[in-house]
């Protein structure tokens, strides 16, 4: 088991980091994750891939995340932070802004989950669209249209605003 | 699936729906190198440790077929509580001894199906083939039917073993299945099956070779019964040496082709027709020792993760 887990903590982190776009939360979520897995090892079926099965019980585990009240705590708290937040770091999120991976994180957290989740599982974890279908039940002609309004809104977040940002600046 | 091939079906889409919008196609280049700069955070590794630890707790334990003293050491202690299926009272599960003994078998029978579908599809009608073309030569083209067991008889032993060991390359298939049955509990059914296979397919062949040329059944049976305990215990020797996919063409061209030349000898095979069955039931009692002190080195091996080491 814990080759398992050696294996496939990085694809289950990589992937709850990414939707949920925080480190603390990822870190409990993945451990949540194994424990899910190790408790319901008995269902898994030997004749499909056992990546695509991890992936299902960890999309499952952060929408059920997305959820519960924990989150929504969680939330307030965020913003109740936000609120008392000093000028100081309001200087050093200017500053973070400049950070592509941060603008990326940000754009992607702009998207409804249907389409980040899709983003994310096509592009980071390189499933196949009948393989996402599967995880978010729904049919591929769904998923390629999440996929491809996703990556419209994606594009003008990011290159959209960037373009903007250029004109801007000359002007 | 491969990830090269991933991007590139992300890419094909992603150019549908921006070309569709009437954008430029270099906008996708330009998006995938920003995605990329996602980069994760990996956590430290003492952070991967406590979730190892933690979920080890939470694993179900293995199932185990308990022992006629847990039974009954359990029914004494507390014979108020609710009797598992195997306990309904410990006289009418003392006399029903055989029905915990028939449990265990059909989980036995339960791995050794899921072992099948684990090995690769043409390694089952390949050595029937290799059989069936044995035979034919025999029968149409006059072929010693003593040879044609000495040949045979621990191919399929030898090209399985291939496939006891693909898995453990590939790294992957062990690790899913560790969560069931334990990875030493798995290659050891793998391996008890590929020798249950090679027994079945030998016999097979001993009967046919006996009711066509009416030769001397026991003797045939002793014939392929010694190289192949001898081949699996050199193969399983092997098979945590040597990495290498070649091994098993290699050992079987090795066997073939010995085999060949060694009964090019005229005299050779009269010489070993002429051994007495005791010497030869000595000598596959010595086979079948070797073959199993490989199997325990390979199961130690397994217990303590050294195999696995040497494949990643």
């Amino acid at each position: 088991m814990e080759l398992l887990i050696r294996r496939y903590y990085k694809v289950v982190f990589g992937l709850v980091y990414r939707k949920t776009g925080d480190y603390h939360t990822a870190c409990d979520l993945t451990q949540e994750v194994f424990v899910k897995v190790a408790q319901s090892i008995g269902q898994y079926q030997t004749t499909g891939s056992f990546k695509s099965w991890i992936v299902a019980i960890t999309y499952h585990h952060c929408t059920d995340f997305y959820r519960s009240a924990q989150y929504r705590r969680r939330q307030n708290e965020t913003e109740f932070n936000a609120e008392i937040a000093d000028e100081a770091s309001n200087i050093y999120r200017l500053l973070e802004r400049k950070d592509e991976r941060t603008r990326v994180r940000s754009a992607l957290m702009q998207l409804p989950d249907f389409q980040r989740d899709t983003i994310i599982l096509s592009y980071y974890e390189g499933m196949k669209m009948r393989e996402i279908a599967h995880v978010m039940n729904c049919s591929e002609a769904t998923v390629k249209s999440r996929l491809h309004q996703g990556l419209n809104k994606l594009r003008k977040f990011l290159l959209g605003g960037e373009m903007h940002a250029e004109s801007g600046n000359h002007s | 699936m491969q990830r090269a091939e991933t991007i590139r079906e992300w890419q094909r889409l992603a150019q549908e729906g921006l070309v569709q919008d009437g954008e430029n196609q270099v906008d996708v280049e330009a998006l995938a190198v920003l995605l990329d700069e996602y980069t994760v955070e990996f956590p430290p590794e003492e952070v991967l440790q406590r979730a190892v630890e933690t979920t080890l707790d939470y694993l179900p334990r293995p199932e185990s077929t308990p022992t006629m003293e847990q039974l009954v050491t359990e029914r004494v202690r507390s014979p108020q509580t609710v009797t598992p299926p195997t306990l309904v009272n410990v006289s009418a599960s003392l006399s029903s001894a055989s029905q915990t003994w028939w449990i265990g078998v059909r989980r036995q029978i339960q791995i050794f199906r899921v072992q099948t579908q684990y090995m690769a599809n043409w390694f089952w009608p390949l050595s029937i083939l290799l059989f069936a073309c044995g035979f034919w030569a025999t029968v149409h083209h006059g072929a010693n039917p003593y040879k044609t067991m000495l040949f045979l008889a621990p191919m399929p032993f030898a090209l399985g073993v291939m496939e006891l060991m693909r898995d453990v390359d590939v790294g992957m298939a062990e690790i899913e299945l560790t969560c069931r049955i334990s990875l030493p509990q798995m290659l050891m059914s793998r391996t008890v099956l590929l020798g249950l296979y090679n027994v079945i397919l030998n016999a097979a062949i001993s009967v046919a070779l006996y009711v066509a040329f009416g030769v001397d059944f026991w003797r045939v049976v002793l014939l392929w019964l010694v190289p192949f305990t001898y081949m699996a215990a050199v193969m399983l020797f092997l098979a945590t040496k040597v990495r290498s996919r070649l091994l098993a063409p290699f050992s079987m061209l090795m066997w073939g082709g010995g085999v060949l030349i060694a009964l090019a000898n005229p005299n050779l095979l009269p010489q070993l027709l002429a051994w007495s069955e005791t010497w030869l039931v000595g000598l596959a009692a010595m086979g079948l020792l070797l073959a199993s002190l490989q199997m325990m080195r390979l199961h130690r091996m397994l217990e303590r993760g050294t195999i696995f080491e040497t494949a990643h």
